[in-house]
């Protein structure tokens, strides 16, 4: 059996470490979290936020099950959600006048 | 001038600032009682909802306190859904308002269910003479498996008194956020139970309640819950004040 010198097992491995660290430092450095975000989805911001302020959609009837609604349901909505509200109010106008 | 005016400005201000999808309801018996609301059978109340951009009222005393006619007519002219799953024609078992609304904001869709209680038509049954109040655990699963699979988040306005409204969850599952009614407190935190969130924003348009969910996974869960009152440094909306000043000139007392 063929014996190799312990120098040349040594240079043989630290030349296999620095290709594997070359080749492999792009992957994780694309993958920081100190990376800014996509320009795709900063644009989407603006577009997302004027939609909330838009006036209530058509209600559908009592029964009805609205076309599309499954496909909406299914797509990937904002990720925080806001309810405002209020109950009780009894026709009061300027109650802390 | 304080609620609406105030109110306005704390919506708007709201809108201005938040990042994902909003929705701005009332569960109910909101529409009559103070007199410039009577004088007006309502029509204050729902120009001013219009003006803030509501997305759905529920039903209560309030709203059923001058008859079926007067309600129509508001209901025309609300930009928003009135909603009643459980007030039904006794004869034909038909809703007589709009059971439920989906509403769709900032790419979430919200299933929105009105549910009455029974209490509501005391002293007013000879003015809807043909409508029953059906049972709301009931009513509520046979809609909430209809519209649950449309939609990211169901939402219950449930005008009924706090134990009872809560208690809709323990027994209908499916719905993420109950909006309870019917009492003079002010819950200051909102109850969770089981993947539902109860909350209430206390009486007579003193309070707005801002309730926050963040969406983990597919399901959207309590994120926070605050209760803000319409305080004096809360300046007014200029254009809602001239609403209310409009009518109070068109119905003088």
């Amino acid at each position: 059996m063929k014996r190799y010198s312990p120098i040349l097992c040594s240079l043989l491995i630290a030349l296999v470490a620095i290709v594997v660290t070359a080749c492999s430092a792009p992957g994780l450095a694309s993958q920081s979290p100190s990376q800014p975000v996509p320009e795709e989805r900063t644009a989407r911001l603006p577009q997302d936020v004027s939609t909330q302020t838009q006036p209530a959609t058509a209600t559908p009837p009592a029964t009805g099950n609205p076309a599309g609604a499954q496909e909406s349901a299914d797509a990937a909505g904002a990720t925080s959600v806001t309810i405002l509200l209020t109950n009780d109010v009894h026709g009061k106008v300027d109650p802390c006048g | 001038m304080g609620g609406l005016a105030r109110r306005a400005t704390l919506i708007e201000q709201t809108r201005d600032s938040v990042e994902g999808a909003l929705l701005v309801v009332d569960s109910g018996n909101t529409l009559m009682g103070d007199p410039l609301s009577l004088r007006s059978d309502g029509r204050v109340i729902v120009e001013a909802m219009n003006a803030m951009g509501y997305d759905a009222l529920g039903v209560g005393t309030g709203e059923l306190m001058k008859g079926p006619e007067v309600l129509r007519q508001r209901v025309s002219e609300a930009t928003f859904p009135v909603l009643s799953a459980n007030m039904v024609d006794s004869a034909s078992g038909e809703p007589v308002l709009e059971p439920y609304a989906i509403i769709e904001r900032g790419g979430v869709r919200f299933g929105v269910i009105g549910i009455t209680d029974n209490a509501a038509l005391q002293g007013l049954e000879s003015s809807w003479p043909d409508v029953t109040i059906l049972d709301a655990k009931e009513t509520l699963s046979g809609y909430i498996a209809e519209i649950d699979p449309q939609v990211d988040v169901v939402v219950v306005l449930a005008r009924m008194g706090s134990p009872d409204a809560a208690s809709l969850a323990y027994g209908v599952p499916g719905i993420e956020v109950i909006v309870g009614g019917n009492e003079r407190y002010v819950l200051t935190e909102a109850q969770t139970t089981g993947d539902t969130v109860f909350v209430q924003a206390g009486y007579d348009g003193e309070w707005l309640g801002r309730l926050d969910l963040a969406r983990d996974g597919e399901a959207y869960s309590l994120s926070q819950y605050q209760i803000l009152y319409m305080r004096p440094d809360v300046p007014n909306n200029a254009e809602m004040a001239d609403l209310v000043q409009r009518y109070y000139r068109q119905y003088p007392e």
